[in-house]
């Protein structure tokens, strides 16, 4: 199991968010248990690792990942990893850098998230 | 690394005083529990210095929204100077009347008994979208 193979719940995190800017979907979406849920912000939640693939292609269309994140701090409390950090993109439209300040919470059943929210600030993905 | 004097119960305990001097805009009680250069960030906004950041953005939010306390807590944890709240909180819209909620992550970072930092990560798009302002992040709407 590929996720044993990582010592804690952050790194776990880091992995799939790793995935993800790698656009390694068979791998992001090994990471989550099947009725995972996701929400960003206020939007609606949604159950299941294709909508999770559905939403980061689609926030990729728009911002293309600039790493390395800016980790604030890192913390893993029983199953629940939280990871503070400001992430940071260059938007496609016009080349622009730009930071989204965020949380993303996690809940884990093992080595499975089980539960995704996240906590950014997106104003910056919209030119004004 | 700071030494933290409160126990995690207290420091929990501390968070929920903040919270209620601050609806209840007893500013007195609600400066001593920060240390006086406390940094202070909403979202993607500047970060700011001092108590008078904190208070001048409470007064501004609380012109626009009405509070509903207690807030309903998903998650609330401590690890040495820090204490991280998870939260969704429910306001009242005074523009119109409609109850909306902030799904909001606090993060406190103490010094002693002093929060020194106090960063808000959250989505406020329901501040206006009575002005016709709409949810472009919502991962539903590229479907």
């Amino acid at each position: 199991m590929l996720n044993q193979l990582l010592t804690s719940k952050i790194d776990i995190a880091l992995a799939m968010e790793t995935a993800a800017a790698e656009q390694n979907w068979e791998k992001f979406q090994s990471f989550f248990t099947k009725d995972v849920f996701f929400q960003v912000g206020l939007s609606e939640g949604t159950i299941g690792t294709q909508e999770i693939v559905d939403y980061v292609k689609w926030m990729f269309s728009i911002v293309e990942p600039d790493p390395p994140f800016e980790f604030r701090g890192t913390w893993e409390m029983g199953d629940t990893a939280i990871i503070e950090m400001d992430a940071t993109y260059i938007r496609r439209i016009d080349g622009k850098p730009i930071t989204f300040p965020c949380v993303d919470a996690f809940r884990f059943d093992g080595d499975k998230i089980q539960e995704w929210r996240v906590y950014p600030d997106q104003s910056e993905m919209w030119v004004k | 690394m700071s030494q933290t004097t409160l126990d995690s119960k207290n420091k929990i305990n501390l968070i929920m005083a903040i919270e209620k001097a601050a609806t209840d805009s007893d500013w007195e009680c609600f400066k001593s529990y920060f240390t006086n250069d406390v940094l202070f960030k909403v979202g993607a906004g500047q970060e700011r210095r001092g108590i008078r950041a904190i208070e001048d953005y409470l007064s501004w939010l609380f012109l626009i929204l009405e509070p509903h306390l207690p807030v309903e807590i998903r998650g609330c944890w401590e690890q040495g100077d820090v204490v991280i709240r998870q939260v969704d909180a429910e306001f009242t819209r005074r523009s119109d009347d409609k109850s909306i909620r902030f799904p909001s992550v606090d993060i406190f970072r103490f010094d002693n008994d002093k929060i020194r930092e106090w960063r808000i990560y959250t989505d406020q798009t329901e501040l206006f979208s009575d002005q016709g302002r709409v949810k472009l992040h919502s991962p539903r709407r590229y479907a």
